[in-house]
């Protein structure tokens, strides 16, 4: 009886976010934590099909397609949800449950949009939820960077845009399938698509802005932002070839820079980049194995990736900081949450009887069995990687190693829950691996406990382990210390402002392209140029003038009073009649010829 | 006993540590006994994994430490000036 | 009164009450609200049931006074000219309400003279939209004009030199209008633009209609502000007092580009103005792409809330002549539901703004800080505007872009697109600048500047909400109202 009334699951997140606001205190908490709940029921008692077909300005929109690929994010879409909930418990204002619901929503209207149209509706939706959730922060970092996340979001989604316009206008369909490479627009949905995910060169909003936003937000903006974007590529692009390589460099990458980094927040960024590369060659190999891979390495990975921010959201919580630099020995005191962390970095890792080892191996095999050597062999050295930073850097620098003499309480107990769910679900998916089966959207055989692949497994992480213990004995380690890693985002951010002035001492005054991405750092000196931009141009002119000797020594009067008249834009009334009638000239001469 | 343990941290850390030193002989001896269903020929060679894991390990960090670092590494404040 | 001169009653109704207002006004304030507000209702209700009218019945026309044309003027109801009809009467009708509160602080003692003008404007506005006639077009343009030259001057400052500046560019505009009609008139000898549409065709003597056509488009050019024709625009309307910018903003503009596509199709045809003169309907997308682009830059530099907006104002104008002259019949119906949206959003943005400098004095952003605390629905509204601006979904405001884009890839005109592009991409910037400073910088006065710094009195805020509830409402109706209205209202003969 429910499947014939099926909502699209994204408007009862949004009837939950609406209800949250007109709570208070309480009810509003049950509220928040009820909705992902009601979403979970109604969608494991809706049978696969599409549902919610509205026309609308001629288009054909289908609001809720389910089928197996689907229904796996969407649940684990409302797990974390719920998840995420309990561990913000702690905030009382309403507009934080509304906003962080607000942006389930949007995800789970974009991994049930059966048409590119609504797609592109809650794609919007997530990047303004997830700029209010990012400010939220209220610190000046916070607010800088969910201006960059914006306007970045807002870029990609105008280019998103452009391309499903194009496409829609060669083929006359909007609906949500794979795309075909042959239809024009496809590489701007493609880049559109790939900038949520976080692609190198793509990516550095996330970094930016995931270790600046509030604790429990990191939560939410860790698993859906990414999570969906890798949905539409797994219904839209599967099977390209060009995700593979974009992968491979997604998986190794950012293993340096998370190597490197100080605050543990910001590695967990890099981290997050790396592990979804490996989700992207999964879609990229495009098989049923490969697709079950990505996919199932999602699931878990929002599992582990959120328990991971977490442990780091509660440390931050009790500490007030996140830096390895300063952190040290809270084992002592936050005993629980150290017991988590490991947990979360053991499935991170690939430990085996933890999720990481089921799901990483399945895409393993997958490039095994497509005999790509090269990407087998970097996917492995990464997964070496992977165990360093984040199975020994995490959780030695925070909880074991030196002591910083800190001694912070242990996590608040909705913290803890919260933790304890996820941290369940990390095992339960490692030693019941049929679970996984029984989600996946191809039914393959599914054995990843043989002995040589728990052996060989082993043996990497152990060695890498080694490694460590080496480096750490000849002091080769990187030596912690606050400091700022470069990196693309320093073409926008610095390069930008040197060519800006560059370009104003030319008096180019419309250097609209790069400059429009920019913000706080060269508006101001846009600002300053457009404030009276006539009256620049008239000055130059004037100079030139008087560099002919055509103006005397009134050149400064005059130069004063243009500068005056321009900034406060009381032009005398001649010149927009001249211009009028110029104008009128133009026409007339375009109209006889 | 483990009061004494947590007291003398050098105790605690060499049982540790010939604790980990069995573990990574026991790794190198069972792939003696296990048969590996390779799906590459490299695979095969005794002590892939360990190989593999070690070096690129070694070589991730010196990478990062000695090529990556001297070049992107700023001042905290650097975007702020 | 019947069904077939309600239209009629529909202008009447304001241009009696202003009689009324400025008569009785000067007794007492308090016959104003009801007078104007009475009239306004009236001509919305009477709009609406026109439209309807129309939209089951079809388009007509009807004679005044019974002297037939081509001596007596004639008024045409069809689609596009009664959901217009609508469109000013509704957004009179949400303005007024705001603005009867802001002239109370603005204009103490002359509110009766700020409201006959006020109405006067608002009968010109609708006339206008109905006429059938080419001169009864000039004489209603002057009408609204003259009164908007005085509703601006009665600002403070420097109003009364901007609204001087305007008063010349407007007159040029509408002398440039008249010539070009005189010509039409040496021509075809009728005044009808029906008439005048029926015989063109067969004329020879090229030149002269070119003229006329130039003559025509460049002067209502000026009067909607078309860069780079729009140098009176900023500073007329952020120095005209609060409570005229409320309905002059949304509303002069776009009428006069409603007018610009009557000229186009009611009394030339398609053919004649899209394809007569090569060069020309491919060149104005070009200008109109560079007015979307420039005019987005200028609003960049701005510093004040108001003349920020005027300048989004001007590249507004810049899509919808662009969405026009793009010749297919997407990109008219882009044109005509962004003329539908833009006043809308125009509308919730200026009475944003009326409500903040009702209550704390000033628009420059440095005076903005902390605003969400203190004026928490006013600054909701305003971010529902903003992302309308923007086109952000289900905000009316990107499915007119949609369809304008859709319209400039159908007819290869890809600069527009880009301009599009450019253009929603600078909004962000602009919008949530202010965003950034309303929401997150903590006013270091918590008195704030001298005013009593809460929300906005009911008389402001009302209608401000109802406008932000149309944004959202227009946009997920979108879908009705193009196919319904819209696309029923688009000229005949332009390619699919």
């Amino acid at each position: 009886m429910i499947a014939s009334v099926v909502f699209p699951p994204a408007l009862i997140f949004v009837f939950g976010a609406l209800l949250t606001v007109l709570l208070r205190g309480r009810a509003m908490k049950t509220a928040a934590l009820l909705v992902p709940v009601v979403g979970f029921a109604l969608l494991w008692t809706t049978a696969d099909g599409s549902y919610g077909h509205i026309p609308f300005m001629g288009l054909d929109l289908v609001l809720t397609r389910i089928d197996p690929l689907a229904r796996i994010f969407g649940y684990i879409f409302q797990l974390i949800t719920l998840l995420g909930l309990v561990f913000s418990l702690h905030h009382n204002q309403r507009s934080h449950y509304g906003v962080a619901l607000l942006y389930a929503a949007a995800a789970q209207g974009v991994t049930f949009a059966g048409d590119l149209f609504s797609l592109f509706l809650f794609w919007e939706v997530l990047t303004v939820a997830a700029t209010f959730l990012i400010a939220a922060a209220a610190t000046e970092r916070a607010r800088g960077a969910a201006l960059r996340y914006l306007l970045v979001h807002i870029a990609g989604g105008l280019c998103l845009l452009t391309g499903i316009l194009l496409h829609y206008a060669a083929s006359g369909s909007i609906a949500f399938n794979a795309i075909d490479w042959a239809t024009p627009g496809t590489i701007f949905i493609f880049l559109g698509f790939g900038l949520n995910c976080a692609w190198p060169l793509l990516h550095t909003w996330l970094v930016d802005a995931y270790p600046e936003a509030p604790i429990a937000g990191t939560i939410f903006l860790s698993a859906f932002t990414t999570k969906s974007a890798v949905y539409v590529l797994a219904r839209g692009f599967a099977g390209t070839e060009a995700l593979i390589w974009v992968g491979v460099a997604m998986a190794t990458f950012p293993i340096f820079y998370a190597l490197l980094e100080d605050n543990l927040r910001r590695v967990l960024s890099y981290s997050l980049i790396s592990q979804v590369g490996y989700m992207v060659v999964g879609i990229g190999i495009g098989t049923q194995m490969a697709i079950n891979g990505a996919v199932c390495h999602a699931y878990a990975h929002i599992l582990y990736k959120s328990l991971l921010f977490m442990a780091m959201g509660a440390v931050m919580y009790r500490t007030g900081s996140c830096k390895a630099s300063e952190l040290g020995g809270l084992r002592r005191t936050m005993p629980l949450t150290a017991c988590f962390c490991l947990v979360g970095s053991a499935a991170i890792s690939a430990v085996p009887l933890f999720s990481g080892f089921v799901t990483k191996s399945m895409i393993m095999d997958a490039v095994a069995h497509e005999h790509l050597q090269i990407v087998w062999l970097v996917l492995l050295a990464a997964s070496a990687g992977t165990f360093l930073y984040a199975g020994i850097k995490i959780p030695y620098f925070a909880f074991f190693g030196r002591d910083s003499g800190l001694r912070p309480a242990e996590a608040p107990r909705h913290m803890l829950l919260a933790m304890a769910g996820a941290a369940f679900m990390c095992v339960l998916l490692g030693v019941y691996p049929d679970f996984l089966a029984g989600l996946m959207p191809y039914s393959l055989p599914l054995h990843p406990y043989t002995a040589a692949h728990v052996l060989t497994k082993s043996q990497l992480l152990c060695f890498a382990g080694l490694a460590f213990v080496l480096l750490r004995w000849l002091r080769l380690w990187p030596a912690v210390g606050a400091a700022v890693y470069l990196d693309v985002d320093w073409f926008y951010r610095r390069v930008a402002r040197l060519f800006y002035g560059l370009a104003d001492r030319l008096l180019n005054g419309i250097n609209a392209g790069a400059e429009e991405l920019l913000l706080h750092r060269a508006l101001p000196r846009l600002v300053r140029f457009f404030e009276a931009p006539g009256g620049y141009l008239q000055i130059a002119g004037l100079r030139l003038l008087a560099r002919f000797g055509l103006i005397g020594r009134e050149l400064p009067r005059t130069e004063g009073m243009v500068e005056c008249r321009s900034r406060s834009g009381t032009y005398p009334v001649g010149i927009g009649v001249l211009l009028a009638v110029l104008y009128l000239a133009v026409i007339s001469l375009l109209f006889f010829t | 006993m483990s009061q004494s343990l947590k007291n003398s941290p050098s105790l605690l850390g060499k049982i540790l540590g010939g604790g980990f030193a069995l573990l990574l002989l026991a790794l190198l001896g069972l792939e003696l006994l296990v048969h590996k269903h390779v799906t590459f020929s490299m695979e095969e060679w005794f002590g892939f994994y360990p190989t593999c894991g070690l070096l690129a390990a070694l070589l991730l960090v010196l990478v990062a430490n000695y090529l990556l670092r001297p070049l992107v590494m700023r001042d905290e404040d650097y975007y702020d000036r | 009164m019947t069904a077939t001169n309600l239209h009629l009653y529909v202008m009447v109704a304001p241009l009696l009450s202003a009689f009324a207002v400025n008569l009785l006004g000067r007794r007492s304030r308090n016959w104003i609200a009801p007078l104007a507000l009475g009239a306004l209702s009236f001509s919305t209700l009477g709009a609406l049931l026109t439209l309807q009218r129309v939209l089951q019945h079809g388009g007509y026309r009807y004679t005044v006074g019974n002297w037939q044309p081509p001596y007596g003027i004639e008024l045409v109801i069809d689609p596009l000219s009664a959901l217009m009809l609508l469109l000013i009467s509704a957004v009179a009708l949400v303005a007024t309400v705001g603005a009867l509160k802001s002239v109370e602080q603005e204009l103490p003692g002359r509110e009766h003279l700020f409201f006959t003008l006020y109405m006067i404007l608002v009968a010109g506005l609708l006339g206008l939209v109905m006429t059938g006639d080419a001169f009864n077009l000039y004489v209603l343009l002057e009408i609204t004009s003259i009164t908007t030259y005085g509703l601006i001057a009665m600002g403070r400052g420097r109003a009364p030199l901007a609204s001087f500046n305007y008063i010349i560019m407007g007159s040029i505009g509408a002398c440039f209008y008249l010539l070009g009609a005189g010509y039409l008139y040496i021509l075809t000898g009728t005044l009808n633009m029906a008439d005048i549409a029926s015989i063109l065709p067969g004329l020879q003597g090229h030149a002269a209609i070119a003229t006329a056509f130039g003559f025509m488009m460049v002067g209502l050019w000026v009067k909607m502000a078309f860069f780079p024709l729009h140098n009176w625009l900023p500073n007329a309307y952020s120095l005209a007092p609060t409570g005229a910018g409320i309905m002059i903003a949304p509303l002069m503009t776009k009428v006069t580009v409603y007018l610009m596509i009557r000229v186009m199709f009611s009394i030339f045809a398609p053919e004649y103005t899209f394809f007569a003169h090569p060069g020309v309907q491919a060149g104005i997308v070009w200008v109109a792409s560079l007015a979307i682009l420039c005019a987005s830059a200028l609003a960049l530099a701005q510093r004040n809330l108001r003349r920020m907006l005027t300048y989004i104002l001007v590249a507004e104008v810049g899509y919808m002549v662009g969405g026009v002259w793009l010749a297919n019949s997407t990109g008219m119906t882009g044109a005509v539901l962004h003329i539908v949206n833009d006043a809308l959003m125009t509308l919730c943005l200026f009475l944003a703004a009326a409500a903040i400098v009702y209550r704390t004095g000033s628009l420059d952003f440095d005076h903005l800080r902390g605003l969400y605390r203190r004026m928490p629905l006013t600054m909701a509204a305003f971010t529902v505007g903003a992302f309308s601006m923007i086109g952000v979904p289900p905000t009316c405001g990107f499915f007119s872009k949609w369809y304008l884009i859709l319209g400039a890839v159908e007819a290869g005109h890809w600069e527009f697109v880009v301009a599009l592009l450019l253009s929603s991409l600078v909004n962000a910037v602009l919008f949530f600048r202010i965003i950034e400073i309303a929401y997150f910088k903590v006013n270091p006065q918590p008195s704030g500047d001298g005013l009593l710094a809460g929300e906005a009195p009911l008389w402001l805020l009302t209608p401000l909400l109802t406008a932000a509830i149309a944004l959202l409402a227009v946009g997920i109706g979108s879908g009705p109202l193009v196919n319904q209205v819209i696309r029923l209202a688009l000229p005949p003969g332009l390619a699919p």
